[in-house]
């Protein structure tokens, strides 16, 4: 169940199974012209299937959105053995509830899904990577909010603190002066014109901001040795860490330097290392907690961090999970967000998909379905 | 050291991020998640060193069903020595149950570990015979052996710019003779004075793949007793494998206190791949018209040097006429690794399948690798394209 079932070019959309491989569908759309943007990660290795099961997102997600954004349709196994077909290859429909974009991020609680159809977009002829070294975190964050603020829209934006643009100079080459506290990595995509016109715009605030530095990259080597450290950051942290935990808190864009500087406050007063880095352009700045070693004492400490960090996030107008879902992992806080009344009107929606709770049980509420909280 | 009690801490630097899946040519054949680096080195751990499980004839088939192809470790962002760990594995493996099958460790410890034995060429045939072997799989013996056809000292040619040894590896020597006389040939005619010294054997790597540590460690001291008493600028090798054993493999056969570890760091350091070196080098000589459309297939034991896929690349480029066309993927695995498709015919097979397609879209008419066993694997179902070393294409450009 990994195959590309269909790319159907007159339709812009493309049929494909659920254990299809992101990067195989990637290139083979690339070649042809095509375009699909969701661009979790560890995209060499997740599928299709698993990204809409959890509405995974990426860098793209500041220009393109994320998964949920273009699925249009799928084929889904009801717990009790049932087959249906939800949505289709129409690009918009209007009939009854929304059951593709419920399935959409449902975590495999409801069903399980094992066809998808998506939307593809076209290809954008040109690309180009600016780094920015700023002079702190904070000052990156304000260029963020003022690049979206002016109405450029990047591809990709991304937030890099110090210690990661070092992990990611083992892969970047040649590599990036590290002295600097936090840097901003930039993709503008579109045609010729539309890329001189968002790089010039994107250049003139960094200068006007009294950013240290801006780099247009030239070389499309050297850009893709950029993005390519970029998606291994995850697994270059654990190079010399013993445990990250990457948070997902995403705030609206205009709170980011209120964020970054409420992240640094929690990690001053709870004594944990958090360090901070990614999807800035959508607001999904990473806080990601890091440990060189493990303790059971640490390990509390971080729970502690975790909480403070969500419950700050919602008082700046933010989300507990911008794009990684809640799992076991946050089931915990999910009422801090949603509140007694969504939760049970979610779960009256759970039993009626599958009443006897034999879809992936135990995860967004935890088991027996009380909030710790 | 290759013992597992050795990798016990860094075995669990592994962070479960999956992200070798990508890349293992077994996985991506299997599909299934027991065949991929993240699960052995957890079955490893478990079965192994913790011992929390018994070691069953699966966990044998999984610590086997590895082509040590490297591709996971090269990968991974945890920079876990995968493939030590597994042959590790195999190692305690042997060791335990004196599982080294005693045809192989004949072909090995006798034939590939003391060259020059007389009348190694029937003993290897009748061994062939033994094991079924089929003569389409198994590779034909050069009539001559390139150690009887070239020896000791070739002088440079013009101005000597360098002097370097010669490591011939099995492959050359048993199966593809006219890549050492191309890698003799090229380097002399650039000005190189090449030292072929006497009495080398097989790298190790076969016998490590098998498990059987002892033999790797009695065939590397001999190499490296001669090859630490070389007055060279340089040591070579055409074959990527071999070049692997010598610069990350040499050093783990042996505890860290062993006296032989100076000798090994000494020749280690001067370690290159012909190609790689003759590429730093730079040409003396600009080499001839030779027009065609050739493609290159990354061996996958190229970790050791950052520029050894690049070198084959850059340096057939300068030929006149000579087009590179790019296979979607080069550093594809092709499916040979050592004898492995030997053991596991169908699996290799689909491995290969994927590469020669992507050999046939090139529309390239020669095919280079550094790998002589890539070579031979892909050539036998290549009937229209020729397969060589690139210092092979590059004689032929210079009309030698």
């Amino acid at each position: 169940m990994n195959q590309i079932l269909e790319i159907d070019q007159r339709n812009m959309t493309a049929t494909v199974e659920a254990g299809l491989v992101l990067s195989r569908f990637h290139r083979t759309v690339e070649k042809m012209g095509l375009f699909y943007p969701p661009d979790p990660q560890s995209m060499s290795v997740c599928t299709l299937g698993g990204n809409v099961a959890t509405r995974a997102g990426g860098p793209r997600g500041v220009k393109y959105g994320t998964t949920g954004n273009y699925v249009l349709g799928m084929e889904i196994v009801l717990p009790d053995g049932t087959v249906i077909n939800s949505g289709g290859k129409f690009v918009k429909q209007s009939v009854g509830y929304d059951i593709t974009h419920l399935m959409t991020g449902s975590e495999g609680t409801l069903g399980v899904i094992t066809r998808i159809n998506v939307r593809l977009i076209a290809l954008p002829p040109e690309h180009r990577t600016i780094v920015v070294t700023c002079e702190s975190p904070e000052q990156a964050a304000e260029i963020v909010a003022e690049i979206i603020a002016r109405g450029t829209v990047p591809a990709m934006l991304e937030y890099l603190s110090q210690g990661a643009v070092g992990l990611m100079n083992n892969m970047i080459s040649p590599p990036l002066a590290g002295d600097a506290d936090a840097y901003l990595l930039i993709e503008v995509d579109g045609n010729r014109s539309q890329v001189d016109y968002d790089t010039a715009v994107i250049s003139g605030l960094c200068k006007e901001m009294k950013s240290r530095d801006v780099r247009v990259i030239e070389d499309e080597r050297e850009a893709a040795s950029y993005w390519r450290a970029r998606s291994n950051l995850y697994p270059l942290m654990l190079t010399i860490m013993e445990r990250v935990i990457s948070e997902d808190l995403t705030v609206p864009r205009s709170m980011l330097p209120e964020m970054v500087r409420m992240v640094q406050e929690v990690s001053a007063s709870t004594g944990v290392g958090i360090g901070l880095g990614g999807h800035a352009g959508d607001g999904n700045i990473h806080p990601t907690i890091l440990h060189f070693q493990t303790s059971p004492e640490l390990d509390e400490k971080s729970q502690v961090a975790i909480g403070e960090l969500l419950k700050k996030g919602l008082e700046l107008g933010g989300t507990i999970s911008g794009e990684h879902g809640i799992g076991i992992h946050k089931s915990e806080f999910l009422a801090w967000e949603l509140g007694e009344v969504q939760i049970e009107l979610m779960k009256r929606i759970k039993q009626a998909f599958d009443p006897l709770n034999i879809m992936n049980p135990g995860k967004i509420w935890p088991e027996g379905g009380e909030c710790r909280c | 050291m290759l013992r597992l009690t050795d990798y016990a801490r860094v075995i669990n630097k592994c962070s479960h991020c999956g992200y070798c899946q990508a890349t293992c040519p077994v996985y991506l054949e299997d599909m299934l998640e027991s065949h991929v680096a993240r699960a052995r080195l957890n079955l490893i751990n478990a079965a192994l060193i913790e011992k929390t499980m018994p070691v069953t004839p699966r966990v044998k088939e999984i610590v086997n069903r590895c082509l040590l192809c490297t591709n996971c470790t090269r990968n991974c962002s945890s920079m876990v020595p995968c493939d030590d760990i597994i042959t590790a594995a195999r190692i305690e493996l042997a060791a335990e149950s004196g599982a080294v099958d005693s045809l192989k460790k004949f072909v090995m410890r006798k034939v590939l570990n003391q060259r020059g034995l007389a009348g190694v060429l029937t003993k290897a045939g009748s061994v062939a015979q033994k094991l079924n072997i089929t003569s389409m799989e198994m590779p034909t013996l050069a009539s001559v052996t390139f150690d009887r056809q070239v020896s000791g000292t070739v002088a440079a040619q013009g101005e000597k710019r360098a002097r370097v040894a010669y490591f011939v590896g099995c492959g050359t020597n048993f199966l593809f003779p006219d890549t050492g006389s191309a890698v003799v040939k090229v380097l002399a005619y650039n000005g190189v004075e090449v030292v072929i010294p006497a009495g080398i054997v097989c790298c190790g790597i076969p016998s490590l793949a098998e498990g059987d540590l002892e033999g790797a460690q009695e065939s590397m001291r001999t190499n490296i007793e001669i090859l630490a008493g070389l007055d060279v600028d340089a040591i070579v090798t055409d074959c990527t494998s071999c070049g692997m054993a010598f610069k990350t493999k040499a050093a783990k056969l042996y505890p860290e206190n062993d006296p032989l570890q100076e000798k090994i760091k000494l020749v280690s350091e001067k370690f290159w791949e012909a190609t790689d070196h003759l590429n730093n080098l730079g040409l003396a000589v600009e080499p001839g018209e030779m027009a065609g459309k050739f493609t290159y297939h990354e061996p996958c034991h190229r970790g050791w040097s950052l520029t050894v896929d690049e070198a084959p690349r850059r340096l057939l480029a300068s030929i006149p006429g000579a087009e590179l066309s790019e296979m979607e993927e080069p550093g594809r695995c092709c499916g040979a690794a050592g004898t492995f498709y030997l053991e596991h015919r169908e699996l290799a097979e689909k491995i290969r399948s994927h590469k020669l397609e992507d050999i046939k879209e090139t529309g390239a008419e020669k095919v280079v690798t550094q790998c002589p066993v890539c070579r031979f694997y892909l050539g036998v179902q290549l009937k229209e394209q020729k397969v060589m070393h690139p210092l092979g294409y590059l004689a032929a450009a210079y009309g030698l």
